[in-house]
């Protein structure tokens, strides 16, 4: 038993020391809260305009970086020893990645092709799939009685 | 061992049995991880729970980003608000932090640096829910939730339901206050002559009476359309209109796409300005369709009054129209149920809504209640000597809170930030 405290006693003290690494952490985590509120602000004012792609790119990064640190440090994965931490770990995290990727084909692309019904019913205008009809900004022009409905909408 | 040998006192008198079994302790069991038991049992709950939350993330982000450019809400038109989330990001932030100390000062044996700590973690998360819950409260009151009712874009089609509810909504707004619209009332006041033969109250209210008028001669005129007058979608060779455009121009009149998209502004009155040219130029046949039915002549009448309006309105601010205009006013008739005080809840008012309420409401309803699980977890604790011998419990229920921060860590960007 006593051995066993004296472990224990040793754990702490070697933890002792990670005390100016958490605040570190901390201090990380607050800076990449204000740089991921900082840059949805900044596509707010439309500083990435038509450009929105690589802002949402730095903030999901910022926020796995944040991740990264509260697990390896808040959690102290670094400091776990074994491969238990691996085992339970990444293949949730590979089977999470798979979880989305299942739905890209159906949910995430479904509306990447339009069937001519669905084109023809949508509520805001379709570019064209046809390269030649170049899509306008989702305006109405009527139908003149008599006209197909192809090609109609975009003017 | 001590355990074994009680045991072993207990069934002394079965020597021969217990012999055998005795030989097989030379097999003891050795602790297969170096953690204690609760902590393996923690982790394998986390790593369900990441692919649980992974999976939910993963549906709105696929749902999010698969939706057609510009039909997913921005946060600001669902009234999600950047502000309270980097509030609550900060205070989970925070209260992970005040965990790590708890876990450290108990580990030390310093019980009351580690209750402040505890008690400052668990007010952080009482923060988190009270803020949350005045969210949800404000997303309810603009009627922001799913709703089976409800008509998104995606099943947008041009049938008749989208009048039913449009009259509906229409008929229920009642009065709207517009007095404070003083730059749509002068306007408004200008065109009143030009309606002036066919809308008889117009002296104490001209504009209200007007947008009323208006919004529901145009609803009556899509239903008729709708009704009546043969689509040329479905069949082109038909004498006809398409009824797709007609209600877009109708839900143009109620929820102008402007507001949502202002660039598209000027582009969006040229437009309009095109679609009333040709629907006047369309009511003569129309008229010629009506024949002797008295409602109908009337009603076409004063639709061509008021698109004379609107059209005269538009060709005279067509220059003017840009997005800093549109974001405080637009004149003449185009005073839009939207601006009316009292919220006016239409189908069709938020493209994706119902896929972005359902999605929000189960993510963020979800993490709320794992909040409200550790803060649970920590409440007993609270009432303990927290010294060395607690240290494991602190130090699962802190993984557990870190984990509850990690889901926000993804959750603030997604929803209040993209």
């Amino acid at each position: 038993m006593s051995d066993h405290d004296e472990n224990a006693e040793h754990h702490a003290d070697h933890d002792h020391d990670h005390m100016p690494t958490f605040k570190r952490v901390f201090i990380g985590l607050m800076i990449c809260t204000a740089i991921s509120t900082l840059v949805g602000w900044l596509i707010q004012k439309g500083v990435f305009e038509g450009n929105e792609l690589s802002g949402w790119g730095i903030m999901i990064s910022v926020s796995c970086v944040k991740a990264f640190l509260v697990i390896t440090f808040f959690m102290h994965l670094k400091w776990e020893v074994g491969t238990w931490k691996w085992v339970l770990t990444i293949p949730a995290s590979i089977m999470s990645l798979f979880l989305i990727l299942m739905l890209v084909p159906d949910v995430g692309l479904r509306t990447n092709h339009y069937t001519d019904e669905r084109t023809d019913r949508a509520a805001y205008n379709i570019p064209s799939q046809d390269a030649s009809v170049v899509g306008a900004t989702g305006h109405v022009e009527p139908a003149e009685g008599g006209d197909h409905a192809e090609g109609e909408a975009t003017h | 061992m001590s355990e074994h040998e009680d045991h072993h006192d207990e069934h002394g008198h079965d020597d021969h049995g217990h012999d055998d079994h005795h030989g097989h302790l030379q097999l003891e069991y050795e602790d297969a991880l170096p953690i204690n038991n609760g902590k393996v049992c923690l982790w394998l709950f986390l790593s369900t729970e990441i692919m649980f939350f992974a999976g939910l993330i993963g549906t709105y982000i696929v749902l999010r980003f698969g939706s057609p450019a510009g039909t997913w809400p921005s946060p600001h038109d669902v009234h999600v608000d950047e502000v309270w989330g980097t509030v609550n990001t900060f205070i989970l932030i925070l209260s992970s932090f005040t965990v790590v100390l708890t876990y450290e000062a108990t580990k030390r044996n310093q019980s009351s640096k580690a209750k402040v700590c505890l008690a400052f973690t668990f007010l952080c998360g009482c923060a988190f829910l009270g803020i949350k819950m005045f969210e949800y409260a404000g997303k309810f009151e603009h009627g922001i939730h799913p709703n089976p009712g409800g008509r998104s874009l995606l099943y947008e089609q041009a049938d008749v339901y989208y009048l039913r509810d449009l009259r509906a909504a229409v008929t229920n707004a009642g009065a709207i206050p517009l007095a404070a619209k003083s730059d749509d009332a002068e306007v408004a006041a200008a065109q009143v002559p030009d309606a002036g033969d066919v809308t008889q109250v117009e002296s104490q209210a001209p504009d209200q009476v007007l947008l009323e008028d208006f919004l529901h001669h145009s609803v009556q005129w899509a239903e008729y359309v709708v009704g009546q007058v043969p689509d040329t979608q479905q069949n082109p060779q038909a004498e006809g209109l398409n009824h797709r455009d007609v209600l877009i121009a109708l839900a143009q009149e109620v929820y102008p796409i402007e507001r949502r998209y202002g660039k598209l502004a000027h582009a969006t009155h040229h437009a309009e300005q095109l679609y009333i040219e040709s629907r006047l130029k369309l009511l003569p046949e129309l008229t010629t369709a009506a024949g002797e039915d008295n409602d109908v002549l009337n009603m076409l009448a004063y639709e061509e009054t008021i698109l004379n309006a609107r059209l005269k309105f538009l060709s005279s601010h067509s220059h003017e129209a840009t997005s800093a205009d549109d974001a405080h006013g637009h004149g003449g008739l185009n005073v839009k149920l939207h601006d009316a005080k009292s919220p006016v809840i239409l189908p069709m008012h938020i493209p994706s809504g119902n896929m972005f309420s359902a999605t929000y409401f189960l993510l963020t309803g979800f993490h709320a209640l794992h909040v409200i699980v550790g803060l649970i977890l920590f409440a007993f604790p609270m009432f303990w000597t927290l010294e060395k011998s607690r240290a494991n419990y602190i130090e699962n229920a802190g993984l557990y809170w870190h984990f509850v921060d990690l889901v926000w860590i993804f959750l603030f960007p997604l929803f209040y930030l993209f």
